[in-house]
């Protein structure tokens, strides 16, 4: 990756550029570098960035500040760091561009990861900048990332358009998109806020994210930002945006609805929004939608959208096992000066990266890392107040507390591992899992079985620490759950098996789990075919190949695991121990 | 345990410890456990016996992975003191693993002050009394305190590791009632210091350290050195430093 020289310098102030992942890049070394240092020009030079090229997943952060003045920056320019790969022109589609705002809050930092829409990689880019002006912007996939499709319908400068990501796990809502300011590329700002609501809590754990950031003069190109939030922890969803929402448990999450606050914010009176419509849209994974709502915002922003159910009820109820795709379609209709200026609670907010992993080619026993995030406990009304208001990534640091309050940094790095060998009825697959906590909202699997017997009996299924005994969660697979298949062909064909998280306490890390299937017959013999993880992942990662299916896990998605099931081994006796 | 006479600058702790009880030179204690084997399925190949011990609010964790399906046996030294340490066994062959036996229970003694011991290397094996106070220490991590815009104070940066505690150890390794001799079979001198020395340098993933009242560090123990006196009565003391460097027991395989 190249840094653009032609970059405008800023007079005053010093570049930083960082890595954060332990990747060689010069000269920093691993970890850190400060590859540009002036104090009468801030160009920075290609040579680090190049370094970059050949790794996967690096990541590096850009940090200004007026080296004289300290933070904030005395000076109001705007200056920007442009990536693109060394292969592509500029402004285009491979170029990735960061703003850095001087007149921002400090640290301002914007992240890249390495290599940049290579189709492994991808990107998190943290915007944190006071609107300057207003304008729209489009919302459009920058990935290149298998597995995620994006529709790809800019239709207009008042779009958002609808991007598609990969899941994520737990309690983590996130939402990754890229502007492109179209309606006017000389103008700046517009900021959107969306929050989420659960209707459990009576009104608290509001939260909500700026969305909205930057357009640019000379720039025509995608931004990529992301908003995270986590509402509750103990309501245990997931949001992204554009993404599944994923419920764990089986408790009904809300019996009344989700809903949605938007609101939006800008400076002056170009090209502004009348007011814009969120349509979001709550369905089963993959195929049943479930509830529909739209809303608008006004010129004093928030808004609920209330969801409508299949009957018109404006409620559905949370099943146990099913994962949700909320979809949000932001339409902003053109229009006067009415979306007022206001604060965020956050300006500065989040860039927490997942771990970029490339893997080929799998072997049994590969385990492939599908990303990571990281959760940011909200207060109520969207203000975590107590909570962290803003982390970021830096170097040997993970997590942010703010006072006194508790510190919620949990790294979801869920992945996926190929799996395993046959095994007894007792059959295992490697679920490794190196975060803290972690979700299953449900494992699929394509059953069949040998010696021409159908099986008569539930399949169950756990998820278990196979070190320390402890069962995360427990599911069955049963006749009824067969969606595709035909029992009398000897194949269960996309078979749900639902999971409960029996525990709420998450497993330590680095914990390494086991989908572990068994019956209660020994001697059955079954064979488990396209075993995957959904529900069992985490960030964009690998996977989402459509809109409403997300298979953590490969970067084809989703993976067959043979196992037959044989007799499994009868329990030792152990005598009573002695001291000695 | 720690002397209860107070040591002060008249009352030197050589003096206090002169007549230190017998337990001076502690025995280390073990658990042996036993199995018998359910039998290997048909077809299916032995891959090992899968021995868990769980003494602790975080459940089982394995200990040992024996791979000879003849070997039936295992003694864990690093089982908690005066707590109850619960063990269980598995069989493990190609096709899975069968379910674990039965759980057992039993309780180690506390013998001393503190035991040094290694499940990878019994022969570490060292149990004595300490001296003066206990003074455990928390390491700080690494936390980088950042003014953001726009907020009021500072947002802390933390690390997400646990860095471990660390412990100063004084420790009564002879004295003139138990004397090197007793335990090395050689007088006095620098060998006194040998079974410090050994778990000093041990080659092991760890040094098992575990104290009378139950609590275990698993730890890389260094030294700052040792003293013998003979003021008031002849004693050998090793100031040791134990800084836990994991969190989970180390499976041995045999």
């Amino acid at each position: 990756m190249n840094y653009n020289p032609s970059a405008p310098a800023i007079s005053g102030l010093q570049w930083r550029v960082r890595t954060e992942r332990a990747v060689s890049i010069a000269p920093g070394g691993p970890g850190l570098g400060i590859i540009a240092d002036s104090t009468t020009t801030q160009v920075i030079t290609g040579a680090a960035f190049n370094a970059l090229s050949a790794t996967s997943g690096g990541r590096f952060a850009c940090d200004v500040y007026d080296i004289t003045a300290g933070y904030p920056p005395v000076s109001t320019a705007l200056s920007q760091l442009r990536i693109a790969p060394t292969w592509d022109s500029w402004n285009n589609s491979n170029t990735q561009s960061q703003y850095i705002t001087p007149a921002g809050p400090s640290p301002n930092i914007c992240e890249w990861p390495s290599p940049l829409n290579n189709g492994t990689g991808k990107s998190y880019v943290f915007l944190a900048n006071e609107a300057q002006r207003n304008e729209l912007i489009t919302l459009r996939d920058f990935y290149n990332v298998p597995g995620i499709r994006i529709p790809g319908e800019v239709a207009s400068s008042y779009k958002f358009n609808q991007a598609t990501l990969a899941g994520l796990s737990g309690r983590r809502i996130e939402w990754v998109g890229a502007a492109t300011n179209v309606a006017n590329p000389s103008s700046w700002a517009f900021n959107v806020s969306l929050g989420i609501q659960p209707l459990v809590g009576s009104g608290t754990n509001i939260s909500w994210r700026s969305i909205g950031l930057l357009g640019t003069s000379w720039w025509y190109n995608a931004q990529l930002f992301e908003a995270k939030w986590t509402v509750n922890p103990a309501t245990r969803f997931q949001w992204t945006l554009n993404d599944v929402l994923n419920f764990a448990g089986t408790a009904p999450l809300n019996n009344t609805g989700f809903s949605i606050w938007v609101r939006g914010s800008g400076y002056g009176g170009w090209y502004l929004p009348q007011f814009f419509t969120l349509a979001m849209v709550v369905a089963h994974s993959p195929e049943t939608r479930v509830a529909t709502g739209t809303a608008f915002a006004g010129p004093t922003g928030w808004t609920t959208v209330p969801l409508t159910g299949p009957a018109g009820s404006g409620s559905f109820t949370k099943q146990a096992g099913r994962k949700y795709l909320f979809v949000f379609r932001s339409v902003v209709d053109p229009g006067g000066d009415i979306i007022s200026s206001m604060p965020f609670f956050s300006t500065n907010v989040v860039s927490p990266h997942s771990p970029q992993v490339t893997v080929n080619t799998l072997d049994s026993g590969d385990v492939v890392p599908v990303g990571g995030s990281y959760d940011m406990p909200l207060s109520s009304a969207g203000v975590p107040s107590a909570a962290p208001t803003q982390y970021t990534r830096m170097p040997g640091l993970a997590l942010m507390a703010g006072g006194a309050a508790s510190v919620d940094s949990q790294v979801y790095n869920d992945l996926y591992a190929r799996a395993v060998s046959t095994v007894g009825v007792s059959a295992q697959q490697n679920l490794r899992y190196t975060g803290s906590s972690l979700t299953f909202g449900g494992v699929r699997a394509t059953i069949g079985w040998a010696g021409g017997t159908e099986p008569t009996q539930v399949l169950r299924v756990r998820i278990v620490n196979r070190g320390t005994g402890v069962v995360y969660a427990t599911g069955s697979i049963s006749a009824a759950e067969v969606r595709n298949g035909d029992l009398r062909s000897g194949q269960l064909s996309d078979v749900r098996i639902s999971l409960t998280d029996s525990t709420p306490t998450a497993p330590p890390i680095n914990t390494q789990l086991f989908v572990e299937f068994f019956t209660t017959t020994a001697g059955d013999t079954w064979q488990v075919y396209g075993l995957s993880d959904r529900g069992v992942h985490s960030a964009q990662g690998y996977g989402g190949l459509t809109d409403t299916e997300v298979y953590a896990g490969a970067p084809n998605g989703e993976r067959d695991l043979l196992v037959t099931m044989a007799q499994r081994p009868s329990a030792p006796t152990l005598a009573v121990p002695t001291i000695v | 345990m720690p002397p209860t006479m107070p040591i002060t600058a008249d009352r030197p702790y050589w003096a206090v410890v002169a007549n230190k009880p017998a337990c001076v030179v502690g025995a280390v204690k073990g658990v042996s456990l036993s199995w018998t084997s359910g039998g290997v399925p048909a077809g299916q190949v032995f891959r090992a016996w899968v021995v868990q011990r769980s003494d602790d609010t975080f459940g089982y964790f394995e200990i040992a992975r024996i791979t000879l399906l003849a070997d039936t046996t295992f003694v864990d030294w690093e089982g908690r003191r005066n707590v109850v340490c619960s063990y269980r066994v598995a069989m493990e062959t190609d096709s899975g693993i069968s379910p674990f036996s039965t759980v057992r229970t039993t309780t180690l003694p506390g013998c001393c002050g503190y035991t040094f011991t290694s499940n990878a290397q019994p022969d570490l094996n060292l149990a004595r009394d300490d001296i003066g106070d206990r003074e455990p220490e928390w390491p700080d991590d690494d936390v980088t305190f950042v003014p953001l815009y726009g907020r009021n104070n500072v947002v802390a940066f933390r690390g997400l590791e646990d860095p471990g505690d660390e412990l100063r150890v004084k420790l009564l390794l002879w004295t003139a009632a138990s004397p090197p001799s007793a335990g090395l079979g050689i007088g006095p001198g620098t060998v006194a210091w040998e079974p410090v020395r050994r778990i000093v340098r041990a080659q092991t993933p760890y040094v098992c350290v575990l104290d009378e009242n139950g609590s275990r560090w698993y730890a890389v123990v260094t030294s700052d050195g040792g003293g013998s006196h003979t003021n008031g009565a002849l004693s050998w003391i090793a100031s040791l430093r134990v800084r836990q460097v994991a969190d989970r027991p180390y499976s041995v395989s045999a």
